[in-house]
């Protein structure tokens, strides 16, 4: 009884959201400290870490804490604390506690009854230590410069640059907090009712751009502040011959920001066209999804199961709108409707049957349906628009909305060719319906070939090869003439292409000892139909690794792997109807890149009470981006731009020793070594927050820019901790 | 009656894929386990113990063969799980996210195996609702499709996770007069706005769509 029941629980707590994957800003303890876990007894169980970390980074402290808090301090981590008996279980659980990537979680479970969880957490984003703004917010959503700044540049006395000294410094960081609350609950053996509630909230800033015409570019600390919550709830009955389920999740997004304001550096006022002395923006609207949802399965004979589902949604944006311009030199335009009446209706629906009808075959057929309705009102504006707060048109386009539809086919059939070896062949085909696109509705078939070969105590091999044929009908030219585009162009979501695709996974037992595996994935994607836009897409990716334990005291993990990518693209530079027809004027551009990745993990249990880890990767791409123009072209050769370079290095270091059975001293070192190359936001080009840059000498031209400053910079990190770990 | 002396217990390691999973299946075929058969992972051949171990997990949750998620994913999907070294990506490293925060490997009635919401698009609003919409003004490609067309969800060499730098991604749909179909080379790297720092979206920056009546070209949100 005290062994089944142990099974349940252990069952039971596998099957319990993953939330205790430890946050690597304190190192995991190779060495859990034996805890009554696996007791039933009653008795309060623990463990934790206590600890001291010193952190040293030189160059982007940002970046290495991007989603983390790396401070030098003490620390607590990893707490456990629980209690079993044969009737619950019931555990919290706390990382980095009193820091901004902290994490607390409680279950609770009663097997065959209930089991309840709690989770709140904490995603800090820290994006840059180099901000830094002329800007005051003056309340939240509202950004001023010294009128006295505005006033001088109006009269263009000076230039931005003179100000740069008086810019300051800030953090542009984010924190997201998360709150979430998940019960199911069984009625009955047979019927459980699940409620799930997630409120998540945000805040922070974030670059964002708050531009004023091609030669005024400007870019502000967008704020956040908005809040997302989801309810989920649903009704399950299910018995060994099948089940329904019932549900509805609903989900709301509010802002508490509705419209960013922010003063036009190069314009005091008073405004006039093409000269508004500040701009507005609407923030992100409230908005909501429902969706109500339904289940069935049931099993047939042969070993197979027919499963149904359908969920009718309903997405919704009521935000009242802005006025077309705070600019107050421009007689704004009337507007249509006050408010965006945007809508969406999603109707989808799946079907499945899988079967095994023979002892050597196995069926599998599915069936999709996904139609997104957008149901918004033409939003007409017969009388204008406003460009930038600056300049008006006295007429413009209504808004055109893109709804989907879409429907997938996909059969599979499967044949045992060999012992624990299958070779499946499948078809799908891909119909969609668009509307407001270049193609009226598309149509993709898909052959594909896999063999698997799994189950064989020494090797494993698993091998696909697809292609897919998509092809376009009822083509719209006014989709492209309305904007201004090629008639040649073709959108490369929806253009016409062949793909051909090749995965491959092996693995093999060489020795009892020694494990080896390789990998190959090959991509070739082609857009013939397409004169223009994306031409070709080639993605080739390889690995090789091996698993090495002689015995149980030493493991070695290593594996290589290397990544070329390729792609052409082709446009044509025109500045008038003439040119616009002008083939001389096209251009390409040709991207190559390479990744080359190495990972190693070494364990060494050899040494008496202790156990030591060295683990270590490291990442490198180079991207380049390569001109071309055609034979004859009037246009000017291109300068080409240097390559975009990445280089993460990473290697810890972690030893723990027994000092007693609950009871054992860690240390750790982690080294963190970050290397970029960026032509648009390498250090080398963002310089400062006026742009362009003053060259030594020279004086300082007209700007056209007023950044943040945000760029990419390198960094080193050394991370030292050393740690108690306590159990109970 | 069987005697206990001689049945012998099912050695999972010693039968096909499709035979453990129906043990397995026999108490985990509810919840998330509910769209297991005929799933894409059952389909080719996976077992539940391809993944989870009963008797020796290494993971402290889920019963993973693997320390954690990513170790288990990647057998299979080095491709995806080696993307999470690049520069951009999404918090799995830091452990903040795993695999299973997105997709649920036993089945799902999304596609790629996504566990929330009934679209790409979905599964990626939920934790960015703000970008949800619906707009008065949208993008095409974007809305009801998929934030895959520009994003690479499991990483990415460019900012903000971009499947190509920008201006180029931009260019490879863009290409009408002036501006959109000019060739930005080295010579404008600290000049042109359209090239440094944020490039198109520091001018268009309601990329994801506008909310605003002059919103048609995402110059104001």
């Amino acid at each position: 009884m005290r062994h089944t029941s142990a099974l349940t629980f252990a069952l039971l707590l596998a099957a319990a959201p993953a939330f205790a994957q430890d946050p690597p800003s304190i190192p995991a303890p190779t060495d859990p400290v034996s805890i009554g876990r696996s007791e039933f007894t009653g008795k309060w169980y623990g463990t934790v870490d206590l600890g001291a970390r010193v952190t040293s980074i030189d160059g982007d402290e940002a970046r290495a804490q991007r989603y983390r808090d790396l401070r030098s301090g003490v620390y607590a981590n990893n707490a456990v604390f629980g209690r079993r008996t044969q009737d619950f279980a019931f555990e919290g659980q706390a990382w980095n506690i009193g820091y901004r990537d902290q994490r607390y979680m409680l279950d609770f479970q009663k097997p065959g009854r209930l089991s309840a969880s709690f989770l709140y957490d904490q995603i800090p984003l820290w994006i840059s230590h180099d901000t830094r703004t002329l800007y005051s917010e003056t309340q939240p959503g509202v950004f001023r410069l010294e009128d006295s700044m505005q006033q001088a540049l109006q009269a263009k006395t000076t230039t931005l640059h003179s100000y740069e000294d008086q810019a300051v410094q800030f953090d542009l960081r984010t924190m997201r907090k998360i709150g979430e609350a998940d019960v199911n609950f069984n009625a009955t053996p047979n019927t459980a009712i699940t409620v799930y509630i997630k409120n998540t909230n945000r805040d922070g800033h974030i670059p964002y751009g708050g531009t004023f015409g091609f030669s005024n570019a400007v870019e502000i600390p967008m704020p956040l502040d908005h809040r997302t919550t989801d309810l989920k709830t649903a009704l399950e009955w299910s018995n060994d011959k099948g089940m329904l389920r019932f549900g509805w999740d609903g989900s709301t997004f509010e802002n508490n920001i509705t419209s960013i304001v922010w003063d036009n550096p190069l314009v005091y006022g008073p405004d006039a066209s093409g000269a508004p002395s500040q701009g507005r923006h609407s923030a992100w609207p409230d908005n909501t999804l429902t969706y109500l949802h339904g289940t069935g399965a049931f099993n047939i004979p042969g070993n197979g199961r027919v499963t149904a589902y359908a969920a009718f949604g309903q997405g919704r944006n009521t935000t009242d709108l802005l006025p077309h311009t705070i600019n107050t030199g421009l007689a704004s335009p009337p507007l249509s409707r006050t408010n965006a009446e945007a809508e969406s209706q999603m109707t989808i629906m799946n079907f499945t049957a899988a079967m095994r009808p023979a002892s050597k075959l196995y069926l599998n057929a599915r069936y999709r349906y996904a139609d997104v309705d957008i149901q918004t009102p033409e939003f007409r504006r017969d009388n204008g628009q406003v460009s930038y707060d600056s300049s008006l048109k006295t007429s413009a386009d209504p808004s055109e909305y893109h709804s989907v539809k879409r429907s997938t086919f996909d059969v599979d059939a499967a044949f045992s060719v060999a012992p624990y070896t299958s070779l499946k062949a499948g078809y799908s085909q891909q119909g969609t319906d668009y509307t407001h696109r270049i193609w009226e509705s598309t149509s993709e078939d898909v052959f594909r070939v896999s063999l698997d070969s799994t189950g064989a105590q020494r090797f494993m091999l698993r091998a696909l090869y697809e292609n897919r044929q998509r092809t376009g009908d009822g083509f719209n030219a006014h989709a492209l003439e309305a904007v201004g585009e090629l008639p040649t162009m073709r959108h490369f979501d929806i253009a016409d292409r062949d793909r051909d695709r090749f995965t491959f996974i092996g693995t093999a037992m060489v020795s009892s000892i020694l494990e080896v595996n390789a990998s190959a994935g090959i991509g070739r994607d082609t857009y013939s139909d397409s004169q223009h836009g994306l031409q070709m897409f080639d993605s080739d990716q390889y690995s090789v690794g091996a698993n090495l334990a002689p015995d149980d005291r030493y493991s070695l993990t290593a594996s290589y792997g290397w990544e070329n990518y390729k792609s052409t693209q082709r446009s044509r530079n025109a500045g008038d109807d003439l040119q616009f027809v002008d083939p001389k004027r096209d251009w390409t551009t040709d991207y190559t890149g390479k990744v080359n990745f190495f990972e190693a993990g070494f364990d060494i249990s050899a040494i008496e009470r202790t156990l030591i880890r060295i683990t270590g990767d490291w990442n490198k791409s180079n991207d380049t981006y390569l001109y071309g123009l055609v034979t004859g072209s009037p246009l000017a050769v291109p300068e080409q731009l240097p390559p975009v370079k990445n280089e993460l290095l990473r290697a810890e270091i972690d030893l723990s020793y027994e000092l007693a059975a609950n009871l054992r001293l860690g240390v750790a070192y982690w080294f963190d070594d970050y290397k970029v190359e960026d032509f648009a936001l390498g250090s080398e080009t963002i310089s400062g927050i006026a742009f362009p840059p003053v060259q030594e000498g020279e004086q300082a031209p007209s700007t056209n820019a007023l950044l943040l400053g945000y760029q990419y910079r390198p960094y080193t990190a050394h991370v030292g901790f050393v740690r108690l770990t306590y159990g109970w | 009656m069987n005697d206990p002396e001689k049945v012998k217990p099912t050695q999972l390691n010693k039968i096909s894929a499709k035979a453990v999973n129906a043990v397995c299946t026999t108490c985990h075929n509810k919840g998330e386990h509910a769209q297991w058969k005929g799933s894409q992972h059952e389909a080719r051949n996976v077992s539940c113990i391809s993944c989870h171990s009963i008797h020796k997990p290494m993971s402290t949750t889920s019963q993973l063969k693997a320390m954690n998620q990513q170790g288990t994913c990647i057998t299979c999907h080095r491709d995806k799980v080696a993307k999470l070294d690049k520069s951009g990506h999404m918090p799995v490293r830091e452990g903040k996210m795993e695999c299973s925060s997105c997709h649920n490997p036993h089945g799902s009635t999304n596609v790629k195996l996504l566990k929330t919401g009934n679209t790409v698009n979905e599964s990626c609003t939920s934790c960015h609702a703000e970008k949800r919409g619906p707009w008065l003004f949208e993008h095409a490609g974007i809305n009801g499709e998929a934030c895959s067309t520009c994003h690479d969800p499991h990483g990415s060499s460019n900012d903000r996770m971009l499947v190509a730098k920008l201006p180029f991604l931009c260019q490879r749909c863009h290409n009408h007069m002036k501006h959109p179909s000019t060739i930005y080379d080295n010579k404008v790297t600290q000049s042109s706005n359209r090239l440094f720092s944020r490039s198109c979206v520091t001018c268009h920056s309601a990329i994801h769509g506008s909310n605003h009546p002059s919103g048609s070209t995402f110059l104001r949100q």
